[in-house]
Formats: C-alpha cells, sequence, structure tokens
C-alpha cells in the first residue's frame, strides 16, 4: 500500500495505516527531533508528542502527498516547546585535549566545538540548519516546511551560521588561551 | 573552497552523526496513547481550538483578531473587485497533444534500459534524474525523482518519494519506492498517472540493478486504468 493511501485512510480514524505511517516515518522525525534538541530524552519526548498530535490533526491535512513536511513541522514545534525545558550540556569528550594530539582526538574536539557552537543557537536557527543542510531542504522547502516566509528562512539562516561561526571562534579564542596559561 | 563553504561542509558532516532510528518503545508509547483516541474532526475540533484559545496569551489573541478582520476587509474588496470594473480574464482552456493509443483495455508492457544521475545528495534525501528509455516514445524520456530515506539499516535502505517523467505529449506522475542493499543491488518499483495526453493512463515499472556498475533494466506496463498500489515495503525482496 501506497504512503499516501496509508496517510489517507489514517486521516479517516484507521489506526492500523496510522500505525504503519508512524512506523515508515518515526525515524526521520525523531533525526529531526535529535539533532534540533541534541538530548535523547527531549528527542523521545519530542517524538512522543508529535506523533499524538499527527494523530489528532490528521484530519485537516490537505494534500496527503506533503504530509512529510507537515509532520516534519509539527516535530520542530514540538522540538521548540520542548527545547525551553532544555538542560545544561553535560560533555561527552574528554575534557583535557593535551595529552593526545592524534585525528581521533582531533576529530572528537572538533565536534565537540561543533556541538557546542550549536547549542547557543535558538531551537528556531537550529531547525532552519537542521532541515536544509541534514535533510537537504531547499530553502523555498524549509519555508513550507516551517510555515513561514522564504525571506525568514534566508535571514535565520544567515543569523545561524553567523552565530555559529562566532561560537567556534569563541571555543578557538578560550582553547589558546587556556593552552598558554597551561 | 570559501571559509563559508567550508564551514557548512563541516556542519553537514557533523549533523550526520546521531541516531536516524527511532526507539521502538517511544513509538510503541505513542501508538498506546493515540489507540482508541478520537482525532479532532468537526465539533470536536472546533472546541479543542476554542480551548487552546484560551490559553495563549492577550497580545497573541488580539494579534489574531487584528489579523481576522484584516481578512475579511481584504475579501470583501476581493469579491466586490469585478463590480468596480476589476477582476481577472478568464485562463485559457489548455490544447492537449496527441492521446496515445492502444487497441482495447489490455496492459501494454514495455521494456528497456535507464540510466540515473544523482543531482543532489543528504543523509536523508536523494534528488537523482533518470532518463528511461524503452523504444516506447510515451513512456520514455526524463524523470525526475525526490526521494527521502525512509529506513536504513546494515542490511538494507528503504527510499520513497514522488518522480515525474515528462516528455513532449505530457507526464507521468507518481510514487516511488526503492530498497538499495550495500552491495549496490537496487530494486525501484514506480506507479504514475499520465496527464496532458496520457490522463485516463497508468504505468507501472520496476527497475532492477544488479550491482552499482551494472545497466538498470525497466521493465513496465500501460493500460488505461487507474495506477496499481505500490507493493507493500515488507514483502520487497
Amino acid at each position: 500500500m501506497q504512503l499516501r493511501e496509508m496517510v489517507e485512510r489514517a486521516g479517516r480514524g484507521d489506526h492500523d495505516a496510522f500505525e504503519a505511517v508512524v512506523r515508515a516515518s518515526a525515524g526521520r522525525l525523531y533525526a529531526i527531533a535529535y539533532r534540533i534538541l541534541r538530548d535523547a530524552d527531549l528527542a523521545n519526548d519530542a517524538l512522543q508528542e508529535a506523533l499524538v498530535k499527527v494523530w489528532d490533526d490528521l484530519p485537516t491535512l490537505r494534500d496527503p502527498d506533503r504530509f512529510d513536511a507537515w509532520a516534519a513541522r509539527i516535530t520542530c514545534r514540538c522540538c521548540y516547546r520542548l527545547a525551553k525545558r532544555e538542560r545544561r550540556f553535560a560533555l561527552q569528550v574528554p575534557a583535557d585535549p593535551r595529552p593526545d594530539t592524534t585525528a581521533f582526538v582531533a576529530e572528537v574536539a572538533d565536534q565537540d566545538e561543533m556541538e557546542r557552537g550549536f547549542r547557543r543557537l535558538s531551537p528556531q536557527h537550529r531547525a532552519v540548519l537542521v532541515l536544509h543542510y541534514y535533510l537537504g531542504l531547499t530553502l523555498g522547502e524549509v519555508a513550507e516546511t516551517l510555515d513561514i516566509p522564504p525571506g525568514t528562512v534566508g535571514s535565520r539562516l544567515h543569523y545561524a551560521m553567523r552565530s555559529l561561526r562566532a561560537a567556534l571562534e569563541s571555543e578557538a579564542r578560550t582553547a589558546q588561551t587556556w593552552e598558554r596559561s597551561a | 573552497m570559501t571559509r563559508e563553504q567550508d564551514l557548512e561542509r563541516q556542519l553537514a558532516e557533523w549533523l550526520v552523526y546521531g541516531p536516524s532510528t527511532a526507539p521502538v518503545e517511544v513509538v510503541d508509547e505513542a501508538l498506546k496513547r493515540t489507540a482508541g483516541r478520537p482525532q479532532e474532526r468537526g465539533i470536536r475540533r472546533l472546541l479543542a481550538q476554542l480551548g487552546r484559545w484560551f490559553q495563549i496569551s492577550r497580545v497573541t489573541r488580539v494579534s489574531a483578531l487584528a489579523a481576522v478582520l484584516a481578512g475579511v476587509l481584504l475579501t470583501s474588496v476581493i469579491v466586490s473587485a469585478p463590480f468596480l470594473g476589476g477582476g481577472a480574464a478568464p485562463s485559457p482552456t489548455p490544447t492537449l497533444g496527441p492521446a496515445p493509443s492502444m487497441d482495447g483495455q489490455a496492459a501494454l508492457p514495455v521494456a528497456g534500459i535507464a540510466t540515473m544521475v544523482i543531482e543532489s545528495e543528504s543523509p536523508m534525501r536523494q534528488v537523482r534524474s533518470v532518463v528511461i528509455d524503452t523504444g516506447d516514445p510515451r513512456v520514455d524520456g526524463r524523470a525526475s525523482q525526490d526521494l527521502v530515506v525512509l529506513a536504513e539499516a546494515a542490511n538494507a535502505a528503504q527510499l520513497h518519494g514522488t518522480m515525474q517523467l515528462t516528455n513532449d505529449w505530457g507526464a507521468w506522475k507518481g510514487q516511488i519506492d526503492i530498497v538499495r542493499y550495500p552491495s549496490g543491488e537496487e530494486y525501484e518499483y514506480a506507479s504514475l498517472r499520465g496527464t496532458d495526453a496520457y490522463a485516463g493512463y497508468s504505468y507501472a515499472y520496476t527497475v532492477h540493478q544488479a550491482t552499482a556498475e551494472a545497466e538498470r533494466t525497466v521493465e513496465a506496463a500501460i493500460w488505461p486504468d487507474e495506477p496499481p498500489p505500490l507493493p507493500d515495503p515488507s514483502l520487497l525482496p
């Protein structure tokens, strides 16, 4: 059965069809939620909240072919809400990069810097980056998915990248200062 | 590569890290919560929206009311425009090219090869163009496929998306399912509906590629009816 047909049936209250739709799309929605929230527990909550909302609102979806974008929008909005109770970031990499300078440690350190820089962004900015750079949506598609004007997407993308660069540069300066003082 | 492009590349690579499969227990819990739960439709939806309306801030409510009033005003202006000498001219009726001729109601089998080029790719999406050559000009042409990764496991990936095959007389539009194996083997199933000169006709095909370098063979059929449903993904090879 096609996804479109399953979405149509789910919109008419068919729970079996809804389960098929959920099993087919939950991975993608979870990937979005995790990357915006950067926290597995929050992403779990966002996904669950989003799936319940999808079930509630499916009768209002006019074009079943737009299901992916529509469900992604609901997921992003759940992420915005949950991001308000985002916890402090717990470091997942060694705090001291000095003992080893191998490529692996350098890579992990780079990832950690990116993680911290990304976490400084607002959830709305993170969502634009995730949809554009991870899902590969064009700016027009991001606008359609988030239901915001294309100009706003461009502006959020610009400011998000600028903030990310500033955060990474700040991280680099802090690391240099720390190395000099060590 | 510029500094900006370098950061974009780093970000795209970094975003790949992380899960792309939802925890089963979370999905099961969501399904449990929705089982037996009525969907918001009709009066129930209206009541739910009203309930939420009273939970939102006063500023938001005032802004929404202002937007509604502006909408009503705008609508009244548009509705009255024709009576004021405005209004758009009616659009011309489209003319269609020659309709495909087929004898009887039987499906017409076609076979050939497909050449695929990946136009853009990200971890969860692939946009590609496919040139289909079967010798039947009605179903030959360049197709665009826009695919999202539905599931990815160590032994296979499943993609789903939309496809449009266009040629001089019209277009075939529909959905497509793909199963891809790490060896490069790929099965592609498309179920397409004709438009323009092909309106009322359906075109379904399977493409098989044995290895990443092998030729992509097409087996297809055209018939005057609705397109068939795509096969159940769990039954795919």
